[in-house]
């Protein structure tokens, strides 16, 4: 079982405040995601993007209820996270910052790269993309087809990213791509708008509208040299370690935003329908769900090479976001989707996190793989 | 009920609602307050579903004088099992025609046995839908068996079956439809 500390307690309670706040415009953003200029500048997306910013890069300093807080830790961010995705994951994905971007930034760039990279979000107004997956390859690293080719200006990116949160509209971003054949090839590059030679689409999701994931088609968008991540670090410290402590960081990011939408979904049952049968079930599954949660986020921060506490929590939050979904449908009686509009967004919202970060197929191969390797298997 | 089932498979979801709600006025037998129609009665309230739109659905409110007939929640539930049938079908082709690691992703053990354990499942629930009375109870653990195998086959389909210009739509809008034909 984890304490939170005072400042993490602090951060939740005032998550659940601003929660209110996304779960006001949860239908606008869902209804028209592009349309986000008379949310910018909330109580909660800023605070969604100033808990992700690195103290020395915020414009101005995290305070909460006396409490001061200075680099956030994946705990703190979790933390935060469920509590805001209590009042809509998808406005939560709809926040312009740093966040995923930012957590490869934080790890690979250097101190030029990070500042560049935080000063041109600093408006508030300015979104970042982490551009990994590809149309064939899923999240498959290792079969990366996008390209870093050498030219005489620098560098040049050649091909496709798909499902890219942001993608479309994102001023700065961080793209994955292969300079080369071998695992050590893959670097990330550090890319700003306007991005020559690059088309950029959104795609129409069912639901987790606000994310806005996006497709990206590269044909030569020049790279300068100095905007490939990781220049700085040795050679087996550029590239997929990076990503990898990110993913870890992201698939725990991923479980809060559905264990925050099942507690949603069932808030509005127990607002509805106190007495729904069930109820006590559910409440005994989201509690254990929080406490694994937190605990893949404290094992982030503590044993960042252990994979498998964030797939469990990946696992754990999005089966039971989709149980939880099914079982609110069901208790707030016939055609209660058609009826309630927060609760149909809810429902298809809860079950897009599957598809993020890795499938529950990868997770479960994650978990089986580090319990063999315990055994000597 | 076959008939029902046969008709989604081939033809999609519309077609098999259509037929499933040939014998009744949808509007006067349906639990809830709006109800799932592939024809519009003329008059009718629209509910508007851009998602529903695409599979042919429509959504209608329904009238103040109702006599719920479970007989015709199975009757859609037949329909919803026959799109399901079909979808796991098109997921299958998907995955046969996708690689990883230099073979096609049918050829992977947790893929295999999910295709397996989705084959069972509709098996079973074909032969609980033969079963189950004109109740509720039956009438909702068919539905909610249905919408849980419609959601592994959606998983079948990646990324992909998320987004709304794909088929995979039709598991998310046959739950919608089920939504209207359970009482609670």
């Amino acid at each position: 079982m984890i304490d939170l500390d005072a400042r993490t307690r602090v951060l939740r309670e005032v998550g659940l405040e601003c929660a209110k706040e996304l779960a006001d415009m949860a239908l606008a953003v869902d209804a028209d995601p592009d349309d986000m200029a008379p949310h910018l500048g909330s109580q909660a997306l800023d605070l969604i993007r100033l808990v992700c910013t690195p103290a020395r890069f915020r414009d101005r300093p995290l305070r909460l209820d006396g409490q001061e807080y200075g680099d956030t830790t994946c705990l703190q961010r979790v933390v935060g996270t469920a509590a805001l995705a209590r009042g809509d994951a998808g406005a939560v994905l709809a926040a312009p910052g740093p966040a995923l971007a930012g957590i490869v930034v934080d790890v690979l760039g250097g101190p030029e790269q990070q500042e560049r990279f935080h000063r041109a979000l600093a408006d508030g107004r300015t979104w970042s993309f982490f551009a990994m997956t590809e149309p064939r390859g899923g999240n498959d690293a290792t079969g990366m087809l996008t390209r870093l080719d050498r030219t005489p200006d620098g560098r040049a990116l050649h091909g496709a990213k798909r499902y890219i949160g942001n993608g479309a509209r994102g001023d700065v971003g961080v793209v994955f791509a292969r300079t080369g054949p071998s695992p050590l090839s893959i670097r990330a590059a550090l890319v700003e708008a306007p991005l020559a030679d690059c088309a950029r689409r959104p795609l129409d999701t069912i639901g987790l509208k606000g994310a806005r994931l996006s497709e990206l088609t590269f044909a030569g968008t020049p790279v300068a040299e100095e905007s490939l991540l990781g220049n700085h670090l040795p050679a087996s410290r550029r590239g997929m370690w990076g990503a990898i402590r990110t993913f870890l960081s992201m698939r725990v990011q991923v479980a809060a935003m559905a264990v925050g939408t099942a507690q949603a979904l069932f808030d509005r049952v127990r607002e509805h329908r106190p007495d729904a049968p069930g109820v006590d079930e559910v409440r005994l599954s989201l509690d254990a769900a929080h406490t694994v949660l937190y605990e893949a986020a404290a094992a982030v921060d503590h044993e960042p090479e252990r994979a498998d506490p964030a797939s469990v929590a990946k696992l754990v939050g999005t089966a039971l976001g989709v149980r939880v979904a099914r079982w609110a449908a069901r208790s707030l009686g016939p055609a209660s989707l058609l009826t309630d509009p927060l609760l149909d967004k809810r429902v298809r919202d809860v079950h897009g996190f599957e598809f993020m970060e890795g499938t529950t197929n990868i997770q479960l191969l994650q978990v089986a793989q580090a319990r063999l390797r315990a055994t000597g298997g | 009920m076959l008939e029902y089932e046969r008709l989604a498979h081939a033809e999609g979801l519309a077609a098999g609602l259509r037929a499933a709600l040939s014998g009744a006025d949808a509007r006067e037998t349906a639990p809830g307050p709006v109800v799932a129609v592939v024809d519009v009665p003329e008059g009718a309230r629209v509910v508007a579903n851009a998602l529903a739109e695409r599979e042919g659905v429509a959504f209608v409110v329904t009238g103040s004088r109702r006599d719920y007939r479970p007989d015709v929640a199975l009757a859609v539930a037949a329909a919803r099992l026959g799109s399901t049938r079909r979808l796991l079908d098109r997921a299958v082709e998907h995955l046969a025609g996708r690689e990883a690691g230099g073979e096609p992703l049918t050829r992977k053990q947790l893929v295999a046995g999910a295709i397996g354990d989705l084959v069972t499942a509709t098996t079973r629930t074909r032969h609980e839908l033969a079963a189950a009375r004109p109740v509720a109870a039956d009438v909702a653990a068919v539905h909610d068996r249905i919408a849980a195998i419609d959601w592994e086959v959606a998983k079948l389909f990646g990324a992909n079956g998320y987004l709304t210009e794909h088929p995979a739509r039709a598991g998310y809008v046959s739950t919608l439809v089920g939504n209207t034909w359970v009482a609670s």
